[in-house]
């Protein structure tokens, strides 16, 4: 079954591919004991899945290649030549949050025999569907990105609150930094850095209000305090929006540790 | 009001005026409040100063409030922008824009505050 290498993901781990084998390889099987191993529903059988691997690693495959094509390089015609009558995963939508309510329970069951050994992987219910593995883990729409979720919506709340909101963002950070996974401790240590640097931008450019007594300078460095303050806030707005977005996408922050955007 | 308009000093309400802007300067660096300071004193003023001085007043209280009402929407849209980061990327896009709307009010308000301390201090109306 996995001695198939084209159908996994080259940009995937070493590991993840090679624990991804059995389920990627599903629709394939054709011999009645194998068939009786595929779980009844795709929820268990999404939740049996991704059990151990990574969250940020179930990006779906963008070049699916089956073996019979040649060379890897023609996605288009991959779907194109194996059109299935049920294709659940356009119905499934890519970002999903607790905002746009309950998840509808309409998804059709997976074939148990597949018709081609050509059905790509994209086709597959479960393929990349990230908010399927968070609600087979948990009821809430966001399942584990819960709360770094809430700690990067506090930190865009707390301009408005003078930075106040942003101390329960930082402690959250703090204390789930240790038992959180990897690509999400990630996530929060981009955040305990981001606020730790945002004092320091408001303590320059507060420390500049000491100088206004000094005369003819006091113009510049009112300027300069104004412009301190108006680039270290857009600074940590576009940094909380940015990670914000990428763990909407199950994403990891790619360098914690950076200062950039 | 039962002021005598003509006798009143030329130059009734000057400093008070000029006060006024120097607060409306300072409100950036003291997040606004200043700005609602400055706005009670022209409110207080208006009524007893000479009338190119009261030009100075009352544009004083309209830049107050076009800058209060402005920045309470964007405050509001800041609010419901912040869920619809879950939703899709449409909060970024509007916090994108009300950081560019607030960088053009802030100029702004300083343009027409210094314009106006200007045209004070030139003996000049609004």
């Amino acid at each position: 079954m996995s001695s198939n290498p084209d159908q996994q993901n080259p940009e995937s781990e070493a590991e993840s591919a090679s624990e991804a084998a059995p389920h990627a390889q599903d629709p394939v099987v054709e011999t009645p004991a194998e068939v009786e191993a595929v779980p009844e529903s795709p929820q268990e059988a999404t939740a049996e899945f991704f059990a151990a691997k990574p969250l940020h690693a179930l990006e779906p495959d963008p070049e699916p290649a089956p073996e019979a094509q040649p060379a890897p390089a023609a996605p288009e015609p991959v779907v194109a030549a194996a059109p299935q009558p049920q294709a659940p995963a356009e119905e499934a939508p890519l970002f999903r949050s607790i905002t746009s309510g309950p998840r509808k329970k309409t998804k059709p069951a997976r074939p148990k025999a597949a018709p081609s050994p050509l059905q790509p992987r994209e086709l597959e219910p479960e393929a990349g569907d990230f908010d399927a593995v968070f609600e087979a883990r948990s009821d809430a729409g966001l399942g584990d990105r819960l709360t770094p979720t809430a700690c990067y919506l506090l930190m865009l709340f707390s301009p408005l609150t003078l930075g106040v909101a942003a101390i329960p963002a930082v402690v959250l950070a703090y204390m789930n930094r240790e038992t959180a996974p990897a690509w999400m401790a990630g996530h929060y240590v981009y955040q305990i850095r981001t606020f730790w640097a945002a004092v320091l931008i408001a303590l320059a450019a507060i420390g500049t209000i000491f100088f206004w007594e000094r005369g003819i300078i006091a113009l510049a460095f009112g300027v300069f305090f104004n412009l301190v303050l108006l680039l270290g806030v857009a600074w940590f707005v576009l940094r909380a929006a940015t990670g914000v977005m990428r763990l909407r996408r199950g994403q990891p922050i790619k360098d914690p540790r950076a200062w950039g955007l | 009001m039962s002021i005598d308009k003509a006798a009143l000093p030329p130059e009734s309400g000057k400093t008070a005026a000029l006060v006024v802007y120097v607060l409306f300067l300072l409100s950036l660096p003291s997040i606004g409040l200043l700005m609602f300071l400055g706005v009670i004193v022209a409110y207080f003023q208006r009524g007893s100063a000479t009338d190119w001085v009261r030009t100075h007043f009352t544009h004083q209280i309209k830049v107050f409030w076009a800058t209060f009402w402005w920045t309470a929407l964007g405050i509001v849209l800041w609010l419901i922008a912040i869920p619809l980061y879950l939703a899709f990327g449409l909060g970024a896009l509007i916090h994108l824009g009300i950081g560019v709307a607030g960088v053009i009010l802030a100029i702004w308000f300083h343009l027409v505050s210094l314009i106006g301390i200007l045209r004070l201090v030139q003996d000049r109306p609004y």
